[in-house]
């Protein structure tokens, strides 16, 4: 086990007052990132992101199925987020808590308001055969900052993933072996940063969490638009802080992003 | 096989046997919460098996099902007769079991990992345990089907044994066999767990050797 | 025997077979001797075979100290997290000070998320270790510095043979550093360049705990982080920082 406690939120502070964290990171340096995409064959998209000491997986499987009423000509995406009770002793088996779930939907709506996968090229018989694409992550080991990683890896299997083409033939439909990468327009990468006193840290640790009021995580495409926020958490934000959080989160994001092309590290 | 992958638990383990891949974390012994489930001369075991969602050919909601229950109970009394649960009353280990892909003989593959995560968080056992399945293809009796043969098939058995003591603490039959062939059948299961066993225990020696190489 | 003092066995590996006695981890199925767990085997006096376990649960025993979080208040204790497989209990009355419950709010003086240094006044299988944080000066409410979780199967390796490793960190860090039996390690210093040091330093210990001369490797790790620190602030000359005392205790 590999934790570190410091006693009180005042030693936390000074340590932080020396612009460095407790583990040597500058307030706004992220772990390092490793991202591995490929790995199981099964999974149509697949990928392995470990940012420092977290763990987490994402899969990727594509159904077929009936499109919302309200968008007959649109794939559909569906995000799950599971807390494994490997990631850490509090962890519970069961289904998704309040936590797994705020991910699960920060993720999602990361990638869905971004409009970042072009889902009419995801429509198949209009009105009545869409792709489905399932995107399911697993948090394998916990050291704080599950969110970051689960998007990361969401976006890496999303991108290392490919959709079958397909011949539509009157009511039937056939899988051809030819495939084609998902129809990806953009590349969002949340940001997550952590309010410790007056401090604000990037990609926080367990240790980090657990004495910080406040968590914002920030979801940003290459241009600066903003596709996502969250604050979590029962502490407070000054405007100035969100404006700080902001930066943070544009220039991490373009950070973990060129990650994402080179494909590794 | 490797063991010691991940941190925030006692012990664990992760396996790649085929195209199947299955991670396993151990926690404990614990307090056992809630008390009233707590042994009260021995500790509890408690297992998870788990199938992730894109695990399989097609993809698995991540709600357990039926499946999940029974393997989760067959797993967990292929353990038991191993471990030295009286040295830790009123307690419970919890061994959770992910497979990450499934291409068959998942059960097999989880019983194997879970014995190492358990064994690498420290918990005494009697012995290791290590599992394979037999299966029968165009009558010929085979080890450790892919998911291809277990299809076409015609009996899949499957078989854990601690392999010191020679005892066999999971056995199940899906298909048809006959008594020669279940005969025939364990002894050459009893011969892949041998390998299996071997591996075990490299993985398990490799934890210090690590260490040396750094 | 199949094998010999310091050989790495695994769960049911046999170890011997004879007229032996079964220690520590050691099981025996008519003349045969087995490991129950992953370690180091240890030939004993009087023909006694252990297996001294690489990892594994923390067990209290009477007398240790150790250093717990506590998870819940009640009218007459606190339960106290002590990272074993049980929770322990410590009583109002083995707190340092008098308490009355009727005009004093227990949780005033120590909450759930606190941390105590205490030590184990009662321990068997069949009821939950009881604490005690009045014997000693340094036992109660922990207030500050940093703790570091570490292997508690490792322990003695931080203290050291004689307590010559331990010695050697609070002289390297200039600390104060406390070092509970069930696996932590309390660190008490006036600069935060020592904390993060600290923590380096004891995974470093944790790491190489099963290699030999370690203590001698601390010694020279030391050495290097003074010089590098030392001549990335200032000009020429080099303070002798060796620990040649610490040697002699070896």
């Amino acid at each position: 086990m590999d934790s570190v406690t410091l006693l009180r939120q005042k030693d936390i502070i000074s340590v932080l007052s020396t612009g460095t964290r407790v583990d040597g990171r500058k307030l706004d340096q992220y772990r390092k990132a490793n991202i591995r995409v490929g790995v199981y064959e099964k999974a149509d998209g697949s990928a392995i992101v470990s940012l420092g000491n977290t763990v987490v997986v994402a899969g990727i499987k594509l159904e077929t199925g009936e499109p919302f009423p309200d968008t007959p000509n649109e794939g559909v995406l569906a995000v799950n987020l599971e807390l494994l009770p490997h990631a850490s002793p509090s962890f519970e088996p069961g289904p998704p808590d309040e936590n797994a779930i705020e991910m699960a939907r920060i993720v999602d709506r990361g990638i869905r308001e971004s409009k970042s996968i072009k889902s009419s090229e995801l429509c198949i018989v209009p009105g009545k055969k869409v792709w489905i694409v399932y995107v399911d992550i697993s948090a394998m080991d916990h050291d704080g900052n599950i969110v970051d990683a689960a998007g990361l890896a969401a976006m890496a299997a999303l991108l290392s993933c490919k959709i079958p083409d397909v011949r539509v033939e009157g009511e039937e439909f056939l899988r051809l072996d030819t495939k084609k990468p998902i129809p990806l327009v953009e590349k969002p990468v949340p940001v997550t940063v952590a309010k410790i006193g007056d401090y604000l840290v990037v990609d926080p640790t367990l240790a980090e969490e657990e004495v910080s009021d406040v968590k914002v995580t920030v979801t940003t495409l290459e241009s600066g638009v903003v596709s996502s926020i969250q604050k979590s958490g029962s502490g407070t934000l000054t405007e100035d802080d969100v404006r700080k959080i902001y930066d943070l989160a544009l220039e991490k994001g373009r950070e973990l992003r060129s990650l994402l092309s080179a494909g590794g590290e | 096989m490797e063991v010691g992958i991940l941190k925030n638990c006692s012990g664990s383990a992760y396996i790649e046997q085929g195209k199947t891949k299955i991670i396993v974390a151990v926690h404990g012994p614990r307090e056992a919460h809630p008390k009233h489930l707590a042994l009260p001369d021995r500790a509890l075991l408690r297992t998870r098996y788990h199938m992730a969602p894109f695990s399989t050919g097609e993809r698995k909601s991540p709600a357990p099902t039926r499946r999940e229950i029974e393997l989760t109970k067959v797993i967990r009394e292929a353990l038991e007769p191993s471990l030295l649960l009286e040295e830790f009353p009123k307690t419970t280990i919890d061994v959770f079991i992910e497979v990450l892909q499934a291409d068959a003989g998942t059960r097999s593959a989880g019983v194997t990992a879970a014995s190492l995560a358990l064994a690498e968080a420290g918990i005494p056992m009697r012995d290791l345990v290590a599992a394979i399945a037999v299966g029968k293809i165009g009558g010929q009796l085979v080890l450790d089907l892919n998911e291809e043969e277990d299809e076409h098939g015609q009996a899949d058995m499957p078989v854990a044994m601690m392999p010191n003591l020679n005892r066999i603490t999971l056995l199940q039959l899906n298909g048809r066999l006959t008594k020669e062939e279940i005969v025939t059948g364990l002894t050459l299961a009893q011969k892949g767990i041998g390998k299996l066993y071997e591996l075990q225990r490299q993985a398990l020696k490799s934890v210090v050797e690590k260490n040396i190489g750094e | 025997m199949h094998h010999k003092h310091r050989d790495l066995v695994v769960p049911g590996e046999q170890i011997a077979k004879g007229r032996f006695h079964a220690g520590e981890n050691v099981i025996r199925l008519d003349d045969s001797y087995f490991s129950t767990v992953l370690g180091t085997v240890e030939v004993r006096e009087r023909g006694e075979i252990a297996v001294r376990a690489l990892k594994g649960p923390y067990m209290p025993v009477r007398g240790d100290r150790v250093i717990g979080r506590v998870v819940d208040v009640s009218l007459g204790s606190w339960t106290v997290d002590i990272r074993a497989p049980y929770e322990a209990g410590l009583p109002l009355s083995h707190f340092p000070r008098r308490i009355n419950p009727v005009f004093e709010d227990i949780r005033n003086v120590m909450n759930v998320g606190d941390f105590v240094y205490c030590e184990i006044a009662e321990f068997d299988r069949f009821h939950s270790p009881v604490l005690d944080a009045r014997r000693e000066r340094e036992y109660g409410l922990v207030t500050q510095g940093m703790l570091i979780a570490v292997e508690p199967k490792r322990v003695p390796r931080i203290i050291g043979k004689r307590g010559s490793m331990l010695q050697l960190l609070t002289k390297e860090l200039d600390s104060k550093i406390t070092v509970a039996q069930n696996g932590y390690v309390w660190v008490v210093s006036k600069n935060e360049a020592s904390y993060k040091l600290a923590i380096e330093a004891i995974k470093k210990i944790e790491e190489e705990a099963h290699l030999q001369g370690l203590t001698t490797r601390m010694e020279e790790y030391f050495r290097k982080v003074t010089l590098k620190t030392q001549g990335a602030n200032q000009v020429g000359g080099s303070a002798e920082t060796g620990s040649s005392g610490v040697e002699k205790l070896e």
